[in-house]
């Protein structure tokens, strides 16, 4: 089933943010350009406290062993977690503070990374597998899932957020 | 030779859950407006599982002990309802190779994608006192 980006999450980006985005511009203030001194967070200029956290919790995936989860989960891979650290800069760059959706982070059994987006009205995950494979879930308010697609591009997920 | 339980509707399931807040934070818990969640991501089997482990909650006489020393951990509980009437099948499955102890292990056959996240939603954390074992 082919995903048309329907926009999920109302935010009120403003115009030069969504500019920015639309102009095709890829400059990220947050995290990564190029190779990732293997997640050290001292340094990234981080615009909003809440992707602060995220990017807290992020890093600190890279510490799980084998059987973290006690059923035998998988260590989280490197390359789930450099996609996971990608997508939040772009979230942070093209969305920040306008985002109103409950954003929140999760290692994956598998040794891949879980995105979770919440508000009234939409839920929808962002999962990346250990190889950095995305795949878009979402759901109904039943927990049904009624979407659900492979991302190539890491800025699909922008299409989750509604310019209001 | 054990006898095996059936698994009915009105049986609570349920499943631990890291919560580490130092040295790292790994939450499995969300909270939104004021009420802790489960994430989704603690109910999908792995590529490499027949099904998803839980304890039947009627015959786990002591939680400390599902536990076990595993003091970052918490238990969230569902209803065996959820998985059952979207066509799960619900197998006591006691003392597994990886948990030879267990006798109230339990597992939901098969791939449990499709229900993770009405398991997250219906799931609520278990309140329960710990004892010396698990503190």
């Amino acid at each position: 089933m082919a995903y048309t980006p329907e926009l999920l999450f109302d935010n009120t980006m403003d115009s030069k943010t969504w500019s920015t985005f639309v102009t095709g511009s890829t400059a990220n203030n947050l995290f990564i350009q190029g190779p990732v001194p293997f997640f050290d967070i001292s340094t990234p200029t981080v615009t909003d406290d809440r992707y602060l956290k995220l990017l807290n919790s992020i890093n600190s995936f890279k510490d799980l062993k084998q059987n973290w989860d006690s059923y035998n989960a998988n260590a989280i891979s490197p390359t789930a977690i450099i996609k996971a650290i990608e997508i939040l800069g772009i979230i942070d760059t093209h969305i920040g503070s306008t985002n109103t959706a409950h954003i929140n982070v999760f290692p994956m059994r598998d040794g891949g990374v879980q995105f979770e987006f919440d508000d009234e009205n939409a839920m929808a995950e962002i999962e990346i597998g250990e190889n950095g494979q995305l795949n878009l879930i979402i759901y109904n308010n039943e927990g049904d899932i009624t979407v659900e697609d492979k991302l190539s591009d890491p800025y699909s997920v922008l299409d989750l957020f509604v310019a209001v | 030779m054990c006898t095996l339980y059936s698994i009915i509707n009105e049986d609570y399931l349920l499943r631990r859950f890291p919560i580490i807040d130092n040295p790292i934070f790994v939450h499995f818990f969300k909270k939104i407006d004021g009420r802790y969640y489960p994430t989704s991501a603690a109910f999908k089997t792995k590529r490499d599982e027949n099904g998803l482990s839980i304890n039947i909650k009627v015959l786990t006489l002591d939680i400390n002990r599902f536990i076990g020393e595993l003091t970052s951990f918490r238990v969230a509980e569902f209803l065996a309802q959820i998985p059952i009437e979207n066509n799960y099948e619900c197998r006591h499955d006691p003392y597994p190779a990886e948990d030879t102890q267990n006798g109230a292990h339990a597992l939901i056959l098969g791939d449990t994608k499709r229900i993770a996240k009405k398991l997250a939603k219906k799931s609520a954390p278990l309140d329960f006192e710990r004892n010396a074992a698990g503190t």
